[in-house]
C-alpha cells in the first residue's frame, strides 16, 4: 500500500495565473502536428460532429475527425485513450434508461472508426487502460433492477478480454484502467464504494479493495496521476463540495467546489463558485498540463448556473470561451 | 429539423423513377431483430406522414388527453385516471395535453414515418433500430415474433392516432401504478403531478434521478426542445419541452405552458424526498435486500409536496360537437377497396417481381389495413399499412406486392388465401379474402437462393 501524497488543490478560478507562471518558462505555441487539440462533439438531432479546438484558435477554424450517426436526439460521451489517438465513444438513447435502447460504442481514430460493441444493457461511463489497448464499459442497463457488470474490451476489435459480474451493486462506473486494475464506483446496497478489482490471467475478474464513500449524490470520480488518491463532486441538495479520499487512509473536503480534474503533475483543479463574472468548472487538462478545458458558466452558481459554454484555460489567453453552444468536451486528441 | 425540403426539380425524376420501381415510393427498411421484444424482426409497417405543421397529430394528442379519440376502443381508450391520494377512479379526469405534445417531441420530433418519407406521402413507419413505433416510439404489447401483426399492433405502427392512443395509455398507466410516489394531492391536472409518471414512461432508473450521477447539476432550469438532452432526467426533458415547444417555421408547435420543476437544493437535500438515498433504498427493497415491510411501496419516501407555483392546466375546454368534429377530421370515414380478387404467382425467374394488390381509400381519412392471413410460400413487402382517402393532402394508395416464397412446398399448382382486414375507426372491421395462386415450377426455375423441395 502506497502512503498517501499530499496534493495541493487549485481553484480553476486561481489556474491563470499559476499557467501563465508555468507558460513563461516553457513559452507556448499554437497547435500543430502532435500539439494538443481538444476533441469535442458537437449536437446535431441525428449525428455528432466530432471536431478538433485548436486551444490556441477555439473559435475555429475546427478540423473534423469523424461524424458519429445516432437516432435523433440522441447524445455521444466518451473518452480519449492516453496516447492522444484514439477516442472511445458511446452513442445513448435521451435518459439512457430505456430497457430497448441499443447504445453502440464507437472507436474512432484519425483514419478510421468503427464501431466496438452495441448493447441494450450498455452505459454511461468509459475508461481506456493507460496502454490504449483496452476499454472498461459498463453494462447495467441505466441503473435499473438488474445485474450489473463491467467488461474490459480489445480497443481492437471489440473482444472481450474480461468481465466482472456484480450481483451487489445496481450500478457500476469504470473509472480507472491500469494495467490490471480497474477502479470502478459502485452503487451498493449500504452506499456507494469505490472498488478496486485485478484482472486475471484468464479473464476474469475479482474484487481486491473496497472503499465507502457513503450515501450522498456523487459523481465525476477520478483517480490521482500517482494512484493514491480519488476525488468526485459530492451533493447533497444545495450544497456541493468536493471529497478526496487517500485511498491509504484519510478525507479531504472542499467545500463550495464541484468538477475535480488532476493535473498530470498531481495537482487537483476544481471549480468554485460565488464571483460576479460566471465561473468555470474544470474538464480535462492535456497531457502536457498547459491547457485546461472547462465548462464556462455565466451564473453564480448551481441553481443558477446560466448559460454554458465550452471554455480553454491557456496562459497567454486566458480564459476564452467558444461561441458555439453545444459542445461537448470529450478529451485532448494529439493525433 | 429532419425532412429535406423537396426541390420542385426533383419531383419529377422522382416520381419516375418510383413508377420505374414500380412499389412503393420509399424502400421497407426495419430492425431485423427485437431482442427484447419479440425476438423476431420489426413489422414492416407503412404509415402516412402529416404536414410540417403537424396540427393533425397535435389534435389527436389533445383528443387521446382527454380519452376522446377512441372512447370506446377497448385497445386504445385511455385508462380511467386514478384521482387523490386515495386513489378514486375519476372517468373526468385527463391528461395535460402538453405533456403528450411533448413527449412525442422528445421521441421522435412528432414523426409518424420515417425521416426520408416526405411530408403528405406514404412511406416506411419510424421503427427506431431498437424496435419503438411511431410518434410516441411505442414498444409495450408489441411482439415482434416473426408473425403478421396483431391488430392492436398494426394501427400503432400504421396509423397516427392509434399510436398517439397507445402512448397516451402507457402514459395513463404509469400514473395509476401504485408502484410510483404521490406528487401533492394527485392532481392529474397538474402537470407538475406527472413527474413521477413522466420519469416513469422512460424507466424508472437511477439514470433519470434528477440528484443522480447521470444528470448534470449544473444543467440549464429548463429544458428547451431542440437544444441537447444529456444531462438532463427525462421527466425534466419533456417538462421542459412542454413549456419550451419548438419552433417549426419559426412558431412554436404549441402554446408554451409555464411548468414548475422541484427545487433540488431542498427536495434533493438529505432527507428530502429527491435525496438519491431513498431511491437506493427502493431499489435495494425490490431486489430483495433489507427487507423492510415497504415492498408495496418500495419509494414511498419519495412522495413530494407540490410547488407552491403548481397551478391547474386549463385547456380550452372540447364541447362534445367539437370533440366529434375534430375526430372526425382526424380519422374520416375510410372504404376499403381491392384492385384484385386475385393474384396469381409463378416461382420462376419470370414471376420473381410478383404480384401486386393495390388497396385504396375510398372514403375519407386513414385506412387502417393489415394481412391477418396469408399463404406460408408467399412474402410480403408489407404486412400492414394505410391508404389516403381522397380529401387527405398526398392522397395515395397502399401497394401490397406478393411475391413467392416457396422453397420448401412441391412442384405444381397451389391454391391459397390472403386475409386483408380494415380496421375502422368505430373499432369494427372489414375483411377481403384475395385468392392466391402459386405455379411451382422444376428445380431448375427455382429462386435463387431458396432451399429446394
Amino acid at each position: 500500500m502506497q502512503r498517501p501524497t499530499a496534493s495541493r488543490i487549485v481553484p480553476a478560478a486561481a489556474l491563470l495565473a499559476l499557467i501563465a507562471l508555468a507558460l513563461a518558462a516553457c513559452g507556448g505555441n499554437s497547435a500543430g502536428p502532435g500539439e494538443p487539440r481538444l476533441l469535442a462533439s458537437a449536437y446535431e438531432a441525428t449525428r455528432s460532429r466530432l471536431v478538433l479546438i485548436d486551444p490556441e484558435q477555439p473559435n475555429g477554424p475546427w478540423a473534423e475527425l469523424a461524424a458519429i450517426e445516432h437516432a435523433d436526439g440522441w447524445d455521444v460521451e466518451g473518452v480519449v485513450a492516453p496516447s492522444g489517438r484514439a477516442a472511445a465513444l458511446l452513442a445513448l438513447p435521451p435518459g439512457r434508461s430505456q430497457p430497448r435502447s441499443e447504445a453502440v460504442l464507437w472507436l474512432v481514430t484519425n483514419d478510421q472508426r468503427r464501431v466496438l460493441a452495441t448493447g441494450l444493457d450498455l452505459y454511461a461511463g468509459l475508461a481506456f487502460s493507460d496502454d490504449g489497448e483496452r476499454i472498461a464499459v459498463a453494462r447495467n442497463a441505466g441503473g435499473q433492477i438488474a445485474g450489473s457488470r463491467l467488461e474490459v474490451l480489445r480497443a481492437a476489435d471489440g473482444a472481450p478480454a474480461a468481465r466482472y459480474e456484480a450481483d451487489e451493486a445496481t450500478a457500476l462506473y469504470p473509472i480507472e484502467l491500469r494495467g490490471k486494475r480497474l477502479w470502478a464506483a459502485a452503487l451498493e446496497p449500504s452506499g456507494w464504494a469505490l472498488w478496486a478489482l485485478t484482472i486475471g490471467a484468464d479473464g476474469g475478474m475479482s474484487r481486491e479493495q473496497r472503499w465507502p464513500l457513503g450515501r450522498a449524490s456523487q459523481r465525476r470520480w477520478t483517480i490521482s496521476p500517482a494512484g493514491d488518491e480519488l476525488a468526485m463532486e459530492v451533493r447533497e441538495g444545495a450544497a456541493f463540495r468536493v471529497a478526496v479520499r487517500s485511498l491509504g487512509g484519510g478525507d479531504r473536503l472542499i467545500a463550495n467546489a464541484a468538477a475535480p480534474a488532476w493535473r498530470p503533475d498531481g495537482e487537483l483543479t476544481v471549480g468554485r463558485w460565488g464571483g460576479e463574472d460566471g465561473f468555470t468548472l474544470p474538464i480535462a487538462w492535456d497531457a502536457g498540463g498547459r491547457w485546461l478545458a472547462v465548462t464556462a458558466y455565466d451564473g453564480k452558481g448551481p441553481g443558477d448556473a446560466g448559460r454554458a459554454r465550452l471554455g480553454i484555460v491557456g496562459a497567454k489567453r486566458g480564459l476564452e470561451r467558444v461561441e458555439r453552444a453545444d459542445l461537448y468536451a470529450i478529451g485532448w486528441w494529439t493525433g | 429539423m429532419r425532412r429535406a425540403t423537396v426541390v420542385a426539380a426533383l419531383i419529377v425524376p422522382l416520381a419516375l423513377l418510383g413508377a420505374l420501381l414500380a412499389e412503393t415510393p420509399h424502400g421497407v427498411s426495419a430492425p431485423s431483430a427485437c431482442p427484447y421484444s419479440g425476438g423476431g424482426p420489426a413489422y414492416l409497417f407503412q404509415s402516412w406522414e402529416a404536414d410540417r405543421d403537424r396540427s393533425l397529430y397535435l389534435d389527436a394528442q389533445r383528443l387521446a388527453a382527454a380519452n376522446l379519440l377512441f372512447p370506446d376502443d377497448e385497445e386504445f381508450a385511455l385508462p380511467i385516471l386514478k384521482v387523490g391520494l386515495d386513489r378514486v377512479e375519476d372517468p373526468a379526469a385527463v391528461i395535460p395535453a402538453p405533456l403528450l405534445y411533448a413527449i412525442g417531441w422528445i421521441e421522435s420530433s412528432t414523426n409518424q414515418t420515417a425521416a426520408d418519407v416526405p411530408y403528405g406521402e406514404i412511406g416506411p413507419a419510424l421503427v427506431s433500430f431498437d424496435c419503438g413505433y411511431g410518434i410516441m416510439q411505442v414498444t409495450s404489447a408489441i411482439v415482434n415474433e416473426g408473425g403478421l401483426p396483431t391488430r392492436f399492433e398494426s394501427l400503432v405502427g400504421t396509423h397516427f392516432a392509434y399510436n398517439i392512443a397507445a402512448g397516451a395509455q402507457i402514459l395513463a398507466e404509469k400514473w395509476n401504478e401504485e408502484f410510483f410516489p404521490q406528487i401533492g394531492n394527485a392532481d392529474p391536472s397538474l402537470i407538475e403531478s406527472w413527474y413521477y409518471a413522466l420519469w416513469g414512461y422512460n424507466g424508472w432508473a437511477l439514470s433519470n434521478h434528477p440528484a443522480g450521477p447521470e444528470v448534470d447539476p449544473f444543467r440549464a432550469p429548463e429544458y428547451a426542445c431542440d437544444g441537447r438532452r444529456n444531462g438532463f432526467p427525462y421527466q425534466e426533458l419533456v417538462l421542459g419541452c412542454a413549456a419550451n415547444p419548438p419552433l417549426v417555421d419559426d412558431r412554436p408547435l404549441w402554446d408554451a405552458v409555464p411548468v414548475a420543476l422541484p427545487d433540488l437544493a431542498v427536495a434533493a437535500a438529505p432527507g428530502g424526498p429527491l435525496d438519491p438515498a431513498h431511491f437506493y433504498a427502493g431499489q435495494n427493497a425490490l431486489r430483495g435486500a433489507p427487507a423492510d415491510g415497504a415492498q408495496s411501496a418500495p419509494f414511498a419516501a419519495m412522495r413530494m409536496a407540490l410547488s407552491d407555483f403548481a397551478a391547474p392546466y386549463a385547456d380550452s375546454p372540447l364541447g362534445g360537437a367539437e370533440a366529434q368534429q375534430l375526430r372526425r377530421r382526424i380519422l374520416g370515414e375510410p372504404l376499403l377497396r381491392l384492385d384484385a380478387e386475385e393474384l396469381e404467382l409463378d416461382s420462376g425467374a419470370a414471376g420473381a417481381a410478383g404480384a401486386s394488390l393495390v388497396i385504396e381509400n375510398a372514403g375519407s381519412g386513414l385506412l387502417a389495413w393489415r394481412v391477418a392471413r396469408a399463404p406460408s410460400w408467399v412474402q410480403l413487402n408489407v404486412q400492414a399499412g394505410v391508404a389516403v382517402g381522397a380529401e387527405v393532402s398526398g392522397a395515395g394508395a397502399s401497394t401490397l406486392v406478393v411475391r413467392p416464397a416457396a422453397g420448401g412446398v412441391p412442384e405444381g399448382e397451389h391454391i391459397g388465401e390472403l386475409r386483408l382486414e380494415a380496421m375502422l375507426p368505430d373499432g369494427s372491421s372489414v375483411s377481403r379474402t384475395v385468392t392466391v395462386s402459386l405455379n411451382k415450377l422444376g428445380a431448375a426455375f427455382y429462386e435463387a437462393g431458396s432451399p429446394q423441395s
